[in-house]
């Protein structure tokens, strides 16, 4: 991994933790819609990145965003686990080709529908543990499945939007 | 030990994995722990600035509607002062009281809020004020339109503020120019509807009606929570339950006010003692 490389990230993480809690945690459409776009940082790190710092950096992701909300360690606590997840998730969604050394998982170097799976499965875990550490109540169960997974749609769609217009095929560089 | 560190240095991830969502739980679970912690204080310091700009620069996209409901509150005050006068034009009987109770009941403060939710199953607000401007815990919060919260923790410049879309929210409310009170709490849901249960009878009830506070120690009384949006007709242990549309719109709010009653201490006091006897 080389220095220009890493400093992409360190970029992103900051600019994607700004726009969180500036602009897209005053979203709240419908009541309770918010979409979680700083997801986005622990999805498209690179495959190779070892999975001890995946967490790290899920849970310093998720902790930033957490010292500007009310509740310290629920977005910190949700993050770090889809980080940890991750590798679990990969596998999960198959891929019909063999992966090269320079590709991403994002939008332009995966397909379309991977990608899709890929996100969408993470937010959904995401967004669940998110309200239900919230509430610390499977009272409202199905209410709490149900607007966690509108909510990660909602995710997934903005994520995917973000990379359709900022990110290109890494077969650029 | 070389084996040891070969096993830690696989594991690496686990290992920081499971410690780093204990800490997550400690924090989310013990929220003393975390009032204490010098940490927390110091995080929400630092969090504030940002936040207060955050607030300035969405407060214009608000100013419309803001200046709709000044307008509708100073209309209300107006009609409320012209009652009063045509009530109480003799002024010598407030002179008469003796001077401590010449002093306002409630006392009134403005706070920005700088972060507001309605999408949580328990929801906050961040207020711009701390106890450096004389804010404690338990104060009543009131926008123009209705009641808001409950003041829950301070630090020297800001407070959280315990939403009334919290599940452990209580509040006893009356009907407006009515005997019918009941408990008001919410069901996590939408943020424009309440519950309202140990209603004892439906009588003098229809939809429409206004619901405003009861005599609390905390919010001034008939200030206005809600009206009756749907009436449901089963009986839980013998008392009625309503739906209940909040007055208080808890997405468009930017100021809201906090609330002090200058004579708490004192009345909770009695309270405690008449109660204990």
């Amino acid at each position: 991994m080389n220095k220009n490389f890493a400093w992409k990230y360190v970029w992103q993480f900051l600019l994607l933790l700004a726009a969180q809690v500036l602009l897209l945690n005053r979203i709240c459409l419908w009541g309770y819609l918010t979409p979680m776009l700083y997801v986005m940082f622990i999805l498209t790190l690179p495959f190779q990145t070892p999975r001890w710092l995946v967490v790290l950096l899920g849970f310093a992701i998720g902790f930033g965003v957490d010292c500007f909300s009310g509740i310290m360690g629920v977005h910190a606590a949700a993050t770090t686990l889809i980080a940890f997840m991750r590798p679990v998730v990969i596998n999960l969604i198959p891929y019909n080709a063999t992966l090269e050394d320079h590709q991403l998982p994002t939008l332009w170097d995966m397909h379309f529908g991977w990608f899709a799976g890929y996100t969408l499965l993470s937010t959904f875990i995401h967004q669940f543990l998110i309200f239900f550490l919230d509430s610390f109540s499977l009272a409202n169960f199905f209410h709490l499945i149900w607007i966690s997974l509108i909510n990660s749609i909602f995710t997934t769609l903005l994520i995917m939007i973000v990379q359709g217009l900022f990110y290109n095929s890494s077969k650029r560089y | 030990m070389r084996n040891l560190f070969e096993f830690i240095r696989r594991y690496a991830a686990v290992f920081l994995f499971v410690i780093l969502e204990i800490v997550c739980l400690l924090l989310i679970t013990s929220s003393t722990a975390y009032k204490q912690w010098k940490g927390g204080t110091v995080i929400r310091e630092m969090a504030g600035p940002v936040l207060r700009q955050r607030a300035k620069a969405a407060s214009y996209f608000h100013l419309r509607k803001e200046n709709e409901a000044l307008l509708d509150f100073q209309h209300r005050l107006l009609q409320q002062v012209c009652n009063t006068d045509l009530n109480t034009s003799d002024s010598s009987i407030t002179d008469s009281l003796p001077e401590p109770l010449q002093a306002p009941l409630f006392d009134y403060k403005v706070a920005n809020i700088l972060e507001n939710t309605t999408s949580l199953p328990d929801n906050y607000l961040i207020l711009d004020k701390g106890y450096e401007d004389g804010i404690r815990q338990g104060l009543g919060v009131l926008s123009d339109q209705g009641v808001v919260g409950i003041v829950k923790n301070v630090s020297p410049h800001f407070c959280t503020v315990m939403s009334l879309l919290h599940s452990k929210f209580n509040l006893s409310v009356i009907l407006k120019d009515g005997i019918v009170t009941g408990v008001l709490y919410w069901d996590g849901r939408n943020h424009r509807r309440a519950i309202l249960r140990n209603v004892s009878s439906l009588d003098q009830i229809k939809v429409g009606d206004t619901l405003v506070t009861h005599h609390s120690l905390i919010f001034p009384p008939d200030y206005p929570v809600g009206t009756v949006s749907k009436i449901r007709k089963e009986v839980e242990d013998g008392f009625y339950t309503l739906e209940v549309r909040l007055s208080n719109h808890f997405d468009r709010m930017t100021q809201v006010w906090i609330v002090q009653n200058n004579y708490y201490d004192e009345l909770q006091t009695l309270t405690d003692s008449t109660r204990h006897e």
